[in-house]
């Protein structure tokens, strides 16, 4: 009768041991498996980062920006003579140049008012890639040179919007 | 008597089993937490770097203003800069941990460390918008002017800040042997016109003995269109640049180029970020002088009154010959280091589009 | 049931207790973290940057193809002042710009609402565009452009105050929200 006692408290400390370490065990499968969504939030997070930081180097791009002279440039404004000698700029120093600044992304004017039109300014799509974040920005497009200022010597403002995506 | 032997070994297992037990699971959750530092001191020097490097991304958006990042965990670790062949390098000394950057000039002392790095970035002008200059210093550093002028007072303003996590540390004297330590860890001296005995080989003064001798520099601006930069050893004043430095710059308020000289470390980070100026100066040359052919065919198919004016700025003197001897001059200001037409060129460019302006025509920018 | 079978039961009762008590701690810690997390800066930022920049683009776009006149009007300083002046008139009487044939004020509310509807519409912000005119007699609403209900009462980012004078009438205080 002694031995079972001493047997049955035995299989006792047995089972609570089994049962606390089975909690270990638990709490470690949770928390990888938490540290697994904190870092595909963080990847996902980091994209959307990226996104946001070429759309704006695109908005304050020299070779898009309205200039004003000696003055600070115009905000928000892409000026569509430069944006279309850009575009060839762009194409031809690609690889050696604009690559390190825009990586694998497709920056893209939409112009929506007076008339519908879109220039691909820039675009270089990745092959694999495993993500895509689109980011928008509202514009005014400057032309010096559209049909109503050759008659007036006035400019013209248009309004539509730059799209960046960028790929992972 | 068996009965208390049997109890005595049962209790002393116990214990000796509770022990070896409880130590395990210490032991584990010991190294657990330890791995964890490891992990998260490893963290903290990748996401500092990466906030470097978004700030250095985002210098072209942020054109004159100013900037501040808190080093935090970090701040007994020593920033490493440098530029070499075009592409700047900067990161934690002895981490193994660098970014890169080919297009962003990126002006600073060789080494920083600090609790608190201010970025500033200005706009390079020659005579269009070609690039943002981004400075970075830090709160313990102190920039101090020998010598007194328009630029100087100037400098003194800018650097002024209502927030003063975003002041740079200023002052102005007119000897160098009224210049203190104080309490900065980095000293920079300015010398506005030579003539403050910062020379190549001459004793440190008396006063400047104690600070250390890694954390003292100097910039001389000798000449309009040149600078020598200069470090300390063996208590002596040592040039750094063989050659004087070219300031290719229009002169002007805010004038990059010679902000840019003040907050490099050396003429190596100096010429090599500046290379990366001129080199982003050829692309917008080409874009420009695309803008001058579509502006050229716009005035052939207007009827707008000043179509004959316009289209002789445009054409003589031939806008497009000086905007190709630009880009021509930035080339070489790259591969050569030969600058010395870019000032001419651009002041023909400044003084055709102020033409254009007065005749009512559209500018060139 | 003896006593020592009891207690064991007991034990084991007491064990799952303590096992549900835990799963419920550390469930509501996970949750936790999420509820106390603030919007990110970030997405305030492109919120305002987005909110300032249609607001510039709208009051600097120039309507020459709506609106035949002697120079190029632009839909801020041109049209919306002009329908600051004839606001009395509005919609059927006089303005200076009759674009598209109608009043300054009626083409400006339309074509506003077409400009954000083709961007910040089709990106499925939801935003208030208010226009207002502020004189001696106190500030007069000039029209109000809402989508999906508009920013009443939520958290709102706002493109500042974009304030046009108007001669002998007054001042456009011209503001755009977006808001999640």
């Amino acid at each position: 009768m002694m031995t079972k006692k001493g047997q049955g408290r035995m299989t006792e400390t047995i089972a609570v041991l089994f049962i606390f370490f089975v909690l270990i065990l638990f709490g470690i499968v949770f928390y990888f498996k938490y540290q697994d969504v904190a870092i595909k939030e963080d990847i996902r997070e980091s994209l959307a980062s990226r996104a946001m930081e070429t759309t704006l180097t695109s908005l304050f791009l020299p070779e898009l920006q309205c200039s004003r002279g000696a003055a600070e440039p115009e905000d928000n404004c892409i000026d569509l003579i430069k944006m279309n000698n850009a575009m060839r700029v762009f194409k031809e120093n690609q690889d050696k140049y604009y690559f390190d600044i825009f990586s694998y992304a497709n920056i893209t004017v939409f112009q929506k008012y007076p008339t519908e039109e879109k220039w691909t300014v820039y675009e270089k799509v990745k092959l694999n890639a495993t993500a895509k974040e689109p980011t928008f920005f509202v514009v005014v497009l400057r032309n010096e040179a559209s049909k109503e200022s050759s008659e007036s010597s006035e400019t013209t403002f248009g309004y539509g919007y730059i799209s960046v995506e960028v790929y992972r | 008597m068996a009965l208390t032997k049997k109890g005595q070994i049962e209790i002393t297992f116990n214990w000796i089993y509770i022990l070896i037990a409880g130590t395990v699971i210490l032991l584990f959750f010991v190294g657990l937490v330890y791995k964890q530092k490891v992990v998260s001191e490893e963290k903290l020097t990748t996401e500092v770097v990466e906030i470097l490097d978004s700030i250095l991304h985002g210098a072209s958006v942020a054109e004159k203003t100013k900037n501040f990042v808190n080093t935090g965990g970090i701040a007994d670790y020593t920033l490493q800069f440098s530029c070499d062949e075009g592409v700047s390098n900067y990161g934690i000394k002895d981490s193994g941990f660098q970014e890169e950057n080919s297009v962003t000039p990126i002006f600073s002392l060789p080494s920083i460390q600090t609790s608190r790095l201010v970025f500033w970035s200005l706009p390079y002008k020659l005579p269009y918008k070609i690039i943002d200059l981004l400075f970075i210093t830090s709160a313990n550093t102190n920039y101090v002017f020998l010598g007194v002028n328009d630029f100087v007072n100037e400098f003194l303003d800018a650097t002024q800040e209502s927030d003063p996590f975003l002041k740079i540390a200023t002052d102005s004297k007119n000897d160098i042997d009224e210049v203190r330590a104080g309490g900065n860890t980095y000293l920079r001296l300015i010398d506005v016109d030579g003539t403050h005995g910062i020379l190549d080989n001459q004793q440190l003064p008396a006063n400047l003995k104690d600070f250390d001798e890694e954390r003292i520099t100097a910039v001389v601006f000798k000449a309009a269109q040149s600078v020598d930069f200069f470090i300390v050893q063996n208590g002596r004043w040592k040039k750094t640049n063989f050659n004087p430095v070219n300031l290719v710059s229009l002169g002007g308020e805010r004038d990059a180029a010679k902000y840019a000289a003040i907050f490099a470390g050396n003429d190596k980070i100096y010429e090599c970020n500046m290379a990366k100026a001129f080199k982003r100066m050829q692309y917008l040359d080409e874009v420009y002088q695309g803008k001058v052919e579509d502006l050229i065919a716009f005035y052939v198919g207007s009827s707008v009154n000043n179509k004959d004016v316009c289209l002789i700025s445009l054409t003589e003197p031939l806008l497009q010959t000086v905007l190709q001897r630009h880009h021509t001059s930035a080339r070489s200001c790259v591969l050569e280091k030969k600058c010395g037409d870019l000032i001419e060129l651009s002041k023909k460019i400044i003084s055709i589009n102020d033409n254009m302006e007065s005749e009512g025509c559209v500018k060139l920018y | 049931m003896s006593l020592i079978e009891r207690c064991r039961k007991g034990q084991m009762e007491a064990m799952g207790l303590v096992v549900i008590v835990i799963l419920i701690t550390l469930g509501m810690l996970f949750l936790a973290q999420f509820a106390l997390k603030e919007a990110g800066e970030k997405k305030i930022f492109t919120r305002k940057g987005l909110a300032y920049s249609s607001m510039s683009a709208i009051l600097k776009t120039t309507v020459e193809t709506d609106c035949r006149a002697n120079t190029i009007p632009y839909l801020g300083r041109d049209v919306l002042e002009d329908c600051a002046i004839n606001l009395a008139d509005s919609p059927e009487g006089y303005s200076k710009y009759k674009c598209s044939g109608l009043h300054s004020c009626v083409f400006a509310e339309q074509k506003i609402t077409t400009l954000l509807l083709n961007t910040l519409g089709e990106w499925n912000k939801r935003y208030e565009f208010q226009s207002r005119l502020i004189n001696n007699e106190g500030a007069m609403p000039i029209f109000t452009i809402t989508n999906k209900g508009g920013c009443t009462g939520r958290e709102r980012d706002t493109s500042g105050l974009f304030p046009i004078q108007a001669e002998n009438a007054g001042l456009i205080e011209n503001i755009l929200f977006i808001c999640d």
